[in-house]
């Protein structure tokens, strides 16, 4: 049902819709916005899935090189002392990976991990952009610029 | 216990609490805190730490599968997300001040919710209501595939400014204690804005993973999180909520939740009395 409108119905509809402020022009049906928003669906569901899997893997083989070099020393999580400084940002984890160190992958993998939401977002506002959808433009801006805020702390330190 | 032994342990834990997380619907990030505390006697700050990376990995993996299936409403998810990253920001930041007790309490506290949680779960139809004005303006009505597969059918979502300071709530409950605030949610979008159940519970689970990402940030940057106790975490609760979605798709034996319930009681008790008495 959602597949047998045409897209070329929808693409009229939306631009007839553009050039009205959001707020005032009549909703779109929703029908039409059903099969808009379904290509946004599908790709956003192949990032979050591969960003998953990838991330997962790296996780697995920095641990599995953590285990083999590190599994029989004393474990100890008891007392916080925080991370090295390297291993809280991209790039230091980067770094630490490039020179062989599991716990430098395992933490490639988790901020690829993190960074696959932040994708997700990054997506859906470009999407909203091209289709001059201002008001779902206007809310992605919103949570992307909150993601980037997060992270300006973490990635330049 | 060396560094295999206490990952391999840990592993199994949180693919135990991954498992019964997907089956009771509740996921398994509210008990990772307290498993790795109470029994590996793990610093909350890295517990929290690690249990957020899995709530990541979990909310990925299966919305994912969820927003191909219909039932996930892309723009509610959106505009809820706009309450739940500040939520969620605020109390990332509050947690890096809040007395390390004084998190144990709240914690204990949001699992004896999430025990009473668990215990009432009623599936309901969808019900057309008034369009809400606002709803409407912020094209959050939408449909879901009927469960005989043949055609949709319509809902409108009502109560959003109640619902989306709930969501706020949950964000900020989220980004304190390293959870995913599933039950919370659910609660905002099921029993406040009226949205069908299906729909309610895999829009929530689209939400959690950029709220928690949200937290990421100033918790990797202030070096709560380890990866060498993140990675048995984030691979335990992640294959086990991925069998655990496959073993019993839909059918959530009535024991099974009790057990859960049981479960969350006994560590809210022992976060409780942790927090106050030790």
């Amino acid at each position: 049902m959602m597949k047998g409108k045409s897209s070329d119905q929808a693409i009229a509809m939306t631009a007839a819709n553009s050039p009205i402020s959001p707020l005032e022009s009549s909703p779109v049906d929703l029908e039409t916005r059903k099969s808009t928003d379904h290509s946004l669906e599908v790709a956003v569901s192949h990032v979050l899935w591969w960003g998953m899997i990838i991330a997962s893997s790296i996780v697995f083989a920095g641990g599995c090189i953590y285990i083999f070099r590190h599994g029989g020393e004393p474990a100890s999580f008891r007392v916080f002392v925080g991370e090295p400084r390297e291993l809280c940002s991209p790039w230091g984890a980067a770094k630490s990976a490039l020179s062989g160190h599991g716990r430098g992958w395992i933490q490639v993998g988790i901020m690829l991990l993190v960074a696959t939401p932040i994708i997700r977002v990054a997506l859906s506002w470009f999407t909203f952009l091209r289709r001059q959808d201002w008001l779902y433009f206007a809310i992605t801006s919103i949570v992307f610029g909150g993601l980037i805020y997060s992270f300006a702390g973490a990635y330049f330190q | 216990m060396n560094i295999f032994e206490f990952s391999f342990l840990v592993w199994a834990g949180s693919f135990a609490a991954g498992f019964l997380g997907a089956l009771t619907g509740l996921g398994g990030g509210v008990v990772i805190v307290p498993l790795l505390t109470s029994v590996f006697g793990v610093d909350i700050r890295y517990a929290i730490g690690a249990s957020l990376i899995s709530v990541i990995a979990t909310s990925a993996g299966s919305a994912a599968t969820y927003i191909r299936s219909g039932f996930a409403n892309l723009r509610l998810g959106m505009f809820l997300e706009v309450a739940t990253t500040l939520g969620s920001f605020v109390g990332a930041t509050l947690a890096t001040v809040v007395p390390v007790k004084a998190l144990t309490v709240v914690l204990g506290t949001v699992l004896l919710y999430s025990a009473f949680f668990a215990q009432q779960s009623t599936p309901k139809e969808a019900e057309l209501t008034e369009p809400g004005s606002l709803a409407e303006r912020l094209q959050l009505d939408n449909c879901y595939p009927a469960p005989n597969g043949e055609g949709t059918i319509a809902y409108t979502v009502r109560s959003v400014p109640t619902g989306f300071s709930l969501m706020a709530v949950a964000g900020l409950l989220s980004g304190l204690l390293g959870i995913g605030s599933g039950s919370l949610k659910v609660l905002a979008m099921d029993r406040v804005m009226g949205l069908p159940f299906k729909v309610s519970t895999t829009t929530s689970n689209f939400t959690i993973g950029v709220t928690a990402a949200m937290s990421a940030g100033v918790y990797l940057s202030r070096g709560y999180v380890d990866p060498g106790l993140s990675m048995p975490v984030m691979l335990g609760v992640l294959m086990g909520a991925m069998v655990g979605a496959r073993v019993l798709i839909g059918a959530k034996p009535e024991w099974l939740r009790w057990l859960f319930s049981i479960v969350l009681v006994l560590l809210a008790i022992k976060m409780i009395y942790n927090g106050l008495i030790t």
